[in-house]
């Protein structure tokens, strides 16, 4: 065993402020409204050779007064098809697709309030410790002006009813009606598959946010 | 390979259940036990890639009156305490050939005739994690007002010039020893609607990722000796003074280019993991 760095000291976090209303400058400049960067990290995610089921997600933030936010930055992070994600720490044997990163980067828009990603379907990825599989389901993790520190929840699939009785983090949440804030129902035109995933900031409908 | 157990004073926070929360939860499922030598491995690299519980106390709560967007925009249940699994362990992983050549140099990287205006200074520092190990290859970036305290954004209506040459972003890859450095102009104070008169201090936001999402940040960065810190709304939603303190670049006469540029000093710590405790390091393994 090593000794702990700094004769076992640990060192504390970096505190977190707000990203701000300009958030986009930094992150997202197209939306800001200029050209900067030759590359542009963004929320259409699934190259056309990367297997899955292609979806859309579309939502909106809320705030408490129940006005869809138009500031906000969303990510998100998620596993391939096969349910492994793109990183050393997932040993699972699921095949590994190392042209799909498996995050995304949008914003709500400035007119309408709605975020758009574009990818594919997760598989089921294994839980903590390697015990019963978790659901499929897509991490997000949200900043704006107003937010002090990023937002971490989780979005589920409607469709995915077997599973999502069973999941082992849906479960750990007690009241079942909050579990419904964090399963984002379905929808199929033109054979395009949209899931909308809004999120509440506060109110009745509040999502539930993970200190994980 | 077995691993020694934790020392039983360890500060390492390890188990974050909250009251009624391990509510249904089985302390082992039969799929993991059952699983062989993989499933062996599998389990123990997620354990050891868990990360020290973050330290509400040095974050601003969700709350925060002084500063009144926070009202509308904090939830008011509490957040719900989850043990790390695979999906909090990772997180997206970026490689410098993603990022253009003057992606870090603000300078130069909207210039079209000339250069910003404004004081042009050095930022630099290390990304390190709670433990004090450098976190290499991970992506940092930056946005910020110009000189006078205007951003180059279609809501930012300041009566400050926009500069033509300055756009004010810039990102860049920590080097192996976890180091980053960008060239900037200092910029400037600006009023924001808070209070009647408030002001920011000058700033410059950060974004970090680390090697897993739960260890995200965005934050800001101010400037020693700004007087304007002390009477700042955003940097009053922190309670811990000494957590403030760790925001405030410090000069650093030995970084700057004499006879051409200040130097500011600024390091960034993430969230730690409890797998440097072992010899057994899941890293780069």
């Amino acid at each position: 065993m090593r000794s702990m760095p700094f004769g076992g000291s640990y060192v504390p976090e970096t505190p977190s402020q707000t990203a701000g209303p300009y958030v986009h400058i930094g992150l997202i400049p197209k939306q800001a409204g200029f050209d900067i960067f030759e590359n542009n990290f963004g929320g259409d995610i699934a190259g056309p050779r990367v297997p899955g089921e292609r979806i859309t997600i579309k939502g909106r933030v809320f705030d408490g007064a129940g006005l869809a936010t138009r500031d906000v930055l969303v990510e998100t992070w998620q596993a391939n098809a096969a349910g492994r994600y793109n990183h050393s720490a997932d040993r699972q044997q699921g095949a590994l697709d190392k042209s799909f990163r498996g995050w995304a980067r949008t914003g709500t828009d400035f007119a309408t309030g709605v975020y758009t990603i574009r990818t594919i379907k997760p598989g089921a990825v294994i839980g903590r410790k390697g015990r019963k599989r978790m659901a499929p389901h897509i991490n997000f993790w949200i900043a704006s002006r107003g937010i002090n520190i990023g937002l971490a929840t989780r979005m589920y699939f409607a469709d995915e009813e077997a599973a999502n009785a069973a999941d082992p983090v849906l479960n750990i949440i007690e009241q079942p009606e909050r579990r419904k804030t964090l399963i984002a129902p379905r929808s199929e035109r033109d054979g395009n598959v949209t899931y909308t995933f809004d999120i509440y900031l506060q109110g009745e409908r509040e999502t539930v946010f993970f200190d994980a | 390979m077995s691993r020694p157990s934790l020392p039983k004073a360890s500060a390492a926070p390890t188990v974050l259940h909250g009251a009624g929360q391990e509510r249904g939860q089985k302390t082992g499922n039969a799929e993991g036990r059952r699983g062989g030598r993989h499933a062996d491995e599998v389990r123990r690299s997620t354990v050891d890639a868990e990360f020290h519980q973050r330290d509400r106390n040095i974050h601003p709560p969700a709350h925060t009156p002084v500063y009144k967007t926070s009202v509308l925009r904090s939830p008011r249940i509490p957040l719900w305490s989850l043990q790390n699994s695979l999906s909090e362990v990772t997180g997206p992983i970026f490689s410098p050939d993603e990022l253009g050549p003057d992606d870090h140099d603000l300078l130069h990287n909207y210039a079209t005739d000339g250069e910003p205006i404004g004081e042009q200074i050095i930022v630099h520092g290390y990304v390190l994690d709670g433990n004090g190990k450098p976190i290499s290859g991970t992506l940092v970036e930056v946005w910020q007002a110009n000189a006078g305290g205007r951003y180059r954004h279609r809501n930012d209506t300041y009566i400050a010039a926009i500069d033509p040459n300055f756009g004010g972003c810039g990102r860049m890859i920590t080097d192996e020893n976890g180091h980053y450095f960008f060239r900037t102009i200092k910029p400037g104070a600006y009023p924001f609607r808070n209070h009647v008169n408030s002001w920011r201090p000058a700033h410059i936001h950060f974004s970090v990722f680390g090697t897993a999402f739960v260890q995200r940040l965005i934050t800001q960065m101010y400037f020693e000796g700004d007087p304007l810190i002390a009477h700042d709304s955003i940097i009053a939603t922190i309670p811990d003074k000494t957590a403030v303190d760790r925001l405030v670049a410090r000069l650093d006469l030995n970084a700057a280019l004499p006879l051409e540029c200040l130097a500011y000093r600024f390091d960034i710590v993430l969230r730690g993991t409890r797998q440097t405790l072992f010899e057994n390091k899941l890293q780069g393994s």
